[in-house]
């Protein structure tokens, strides 16, 4: 920050002649100033860092994990922590550490692609129906409204089950044709099913945040005066109106990845997300719930594990709409 | 049709269909520019400058507005008769747009240099680095100081007077015909507003477009204007070269509101002289003439028959059952 200057004085005529600069700009923009703002925030930068070091967890995990995430130890069997098995074993004998390392992959790469899906179709359905408006509006609205009606959950697991055998086959009907083996592994098949659903059911949400925030950017002047400069609407769009809005996009992004991670632990809690041999928390919790009194490692581990992720990512979201809401300008 | 002429507007029509009602912003508008002519259009607020300039560039807000009828010929075809993809390579290549506030008609989240070159980009073709180069090129002329550094910044880094050169460069850029400026120095403080316009004249000097400047203030009118438009409930009431409305008015309309101006010489002791009543609500406009309630010349006709735009001098038009004589 400049200080004010001094006015200097001019002795020997004795008037006061202040010390003129022009064009004192401070070398900040809105990215900047947000990150200023956020770095003073505790919390969000606690969450940052949790969420950079899981997102570094969930690409290193596999190098870093002391057992294979299938290695099963049969003589060592529900232990409680050990030097050789930091967080214990599970019922089979298997890593608990190393597990929750391999789940953290799955968290995230689920979130990731369910972010970027569900981010991409709501911004880009969201603006088309508020600025073309007429009946391209009504329609996007209406199956925004139809998909927000149903549970969330409920839809996720609706979808889940009528679509999986149908995906499964073609997918390895694909993989046989192509020769990518990868595509008939049927962890990946969860994967591909789970961010699938997840994405149908989070788009709406995004889809109607951003409209009503196009909706109130549309009529500023300065996207009057791109119209007035015959800029199209793919440009004012692309160009204008979604930079605007990208403030409460990355704050919904944010806070919706946390949300996809919880929404993928909870499908496969209730047994119809990612399957076995696949790690994943939420599994990993509800297959050792009945186990909680002789192991209670085995359900909290994975527990405190997501629990801190999401209000991590809360905490950040939380810490981003607060850094790029003011927009004092 | 005389063909010496740039910008030819004829009974142009744009209505609002609102719940309330039809209303009629602009009710047969007729006038003309000629090349590196610049025309004022005066009017109160509400009187239709607006919606007439948004419907010279097919802007206007629809739902509710709809331009409606009427020809407006720039350079030989009618922009009311393109295709709306035709219409947009029309802007900013034959007719560009100044807004009135400077402070939020630059977009925020893009640096001055793109919004700059962005339109020479669309329209031009120009690859990023020529249009860069051009840009800064064209704030310098505007006289933006260190134009090659300022590209980097963002809007809200520059004052307003900077910004309206920023927004005439704009609008500048593909070197447009006639240029539309809706009220551009209104939200700048005297001084700047003065700079605005030697830098209006200068460029158009340089550049020879013309010049279609709607205010309200008849001061900035009679610095750069060769001639006026007056607009009254969507009609224009009078229409002529600068010096003839001014002198001469005809229109009664006309005459009251160069009579409710403020003059440094005359210190007679007398009260300024004011317009009883207001503008009327568009959607209550009378039969016959607009002004009649208002005008104190009004006679039994004006409240049957609206006056038409008649011919009282050479390019100089009223539209008024009892105009002033002249001299």
């Amino acid at each position: 920050m400049a200080e004010a200057q001094e006015p200097r004085r001019v002795v020997d005529i004795g008037t006061t002649l202040p010390d003129f600069e022009f064009e004192v700009i401070e070398e900040r923009n809105l990215w900047l100033d947000a990150w200023e703002r956020l770095r003073r925030n505790e919390l969000a930068v606690l969450g940052l860092i949790i969420a950079v070091l899981l997102i570094l967890i969930a690409i290193f995990g596999p190098y870093l994990a002391p057992f294979g995430y299938n290695q099963t130890d049969l003589d060592r069997i529900e232990q409680p922590p050990t030097a050789l098995h930091w967080l214990g074993t599970d019922q089979l004998g298997r890593d608990l550490l190393t597990r929750i390392l391999y789940g953290a992959r799955t968290a995230v790469l689920v979130a990731t692609l369910t972010s970027v899906i569900s981010t991409s179709l709501g911004v880009l359905l969201g603006a088309l129906a508020a600025y073309l408006s007429g009946w391209v509006d009504t329609l996007i609205s209406r199956i925004i409204d139809i998909l927000m009606s149903f549970p969330h959950l409920l839809l996720a697991i609706f979808v889940n089950a009528t679509v999986k055998t149908p995906v499964q086959s073609a997918l390895e009907d694909l993989g046989q044709s192509t020769g990518l083996k990868f595509l008939s592994n049927s962890v990946i098949i969860d994967y591909v099913i789970v961010f699938g659903a997840l994405s149908l059911v989070g788009w709406p949400g995004m889809a109607r945040l951003i409209r009503g925030q196009i909706l109130s950017l549309r009529s500023r002047d300065y996207v009057m005066a791109a119209r007035a400069l015959g800029i199209g609407t793919r440009g004012i769009l692309l160009r204008h109106l979604i930079p605007n809005a990208l403030g409460p996009i990355v704050v919904s992004l944010t806070v919706g990845f946390g949300g996809a991670m919880l929404a993928e632990s909870s499908l496969s809690y209730l047994g119809i997300g990612i399957q076995p041999p696949g790690a994943s928390w939420g599994r990993m919790i509800s297959e050792s719930l009945g186990r909680w009194r002789y192991a209670p490692h085995l359900v909290l581990a994975p527990g405190l594990t997501l629990a801190v992720v999401i209000f991590a990512f809360n905490f950040l979201g939380d810490g981003l709409n607060d850094a790029l809401n003011p927009r004092l300008r | 049709m005389a063909d010496d002429r740039l910008l030819d507007v004829q009974d142009l029509e744009t209505h609002l269909f609102t719940r309330e009602g039809l209303l009629k912003p602009v009710d047969g508008v007729s006038f003309f520019i000629r090349p590196s002519e610049t025309m004022g259009l005066v009017g109160e607020s509400g009187s239709g400058k607006t919606m007439t300039a948004l419907s010279l560039m097919r802007l206007v807000p629809s739902p509710p507005a709809r331009i409606v009828g009427g020809k407006v010929v720039l350079d030989g075809e009618d922009l009311l008769a393109l295709s709306a993809r035709e219409m947009l390579q029309r802007r900013s290549t034959k007719v560009s747009m100044i807004f009135q506030d400077p402070m939020t008609s630059l977009d925020p989240t893009m640096k001055v240099g793109r919004q700059v070159a962005e339109p020479m980009e669309t329209h031009l073709g120009l690859q990023r680095e020529e249009a860069t180069r051009r840009a800064v090129e064209l704030l310098d002329r505007v006289g933006v100081p260190a134009p090659r550094k300022r590209i980097d910044d963002y809007p809200h880094q520059f004052s307003g007077g900077m910004r309206q050169r920023v927004m005439i460069a704009i609008a500048l850029s593909c070197s447009p015909n006639l240029l539309i400026a809706d009220e551009p120095t209104t939200a700048l403080d005297v001084t700047v507003q003065a700079q605005f316009l030697d830098l209006v004249q200068e460029l158009q000097k340089e550049l020879g477009m013309a010049i279609l400047w709607i205010t309200h203030d008849l001061g900035v009118v009679a610095e750069l204007c060769d001639k006026v438009a007056v607009m009254y409930a969507g009609r224009i009431v009078e229409f002529g070269p600068l010096s003839q409305v001014l002198s001469q008015p005809r229109h009664r309309y006309t005459t009251a509101l160069l009579r409710s101006i403020p003059t440094m010489q005359k210190r007679s002791g007398k009260r300024l002289e004011a317009i009883h009543g207001l503008p009327p609500d568009l959607s209550r406009v009378p039969a016959g003439c607009p002004f009649r309630p208002r005008c104190a010349f009004a006679g039994p006709i004006c409240e049957e028959e609206r006056p038409a735009l008649e011919r009282m001098g050479n390019e100089h038009y009223a539209a008024c059952h009892f105009p002033n004589k002249e001299g």
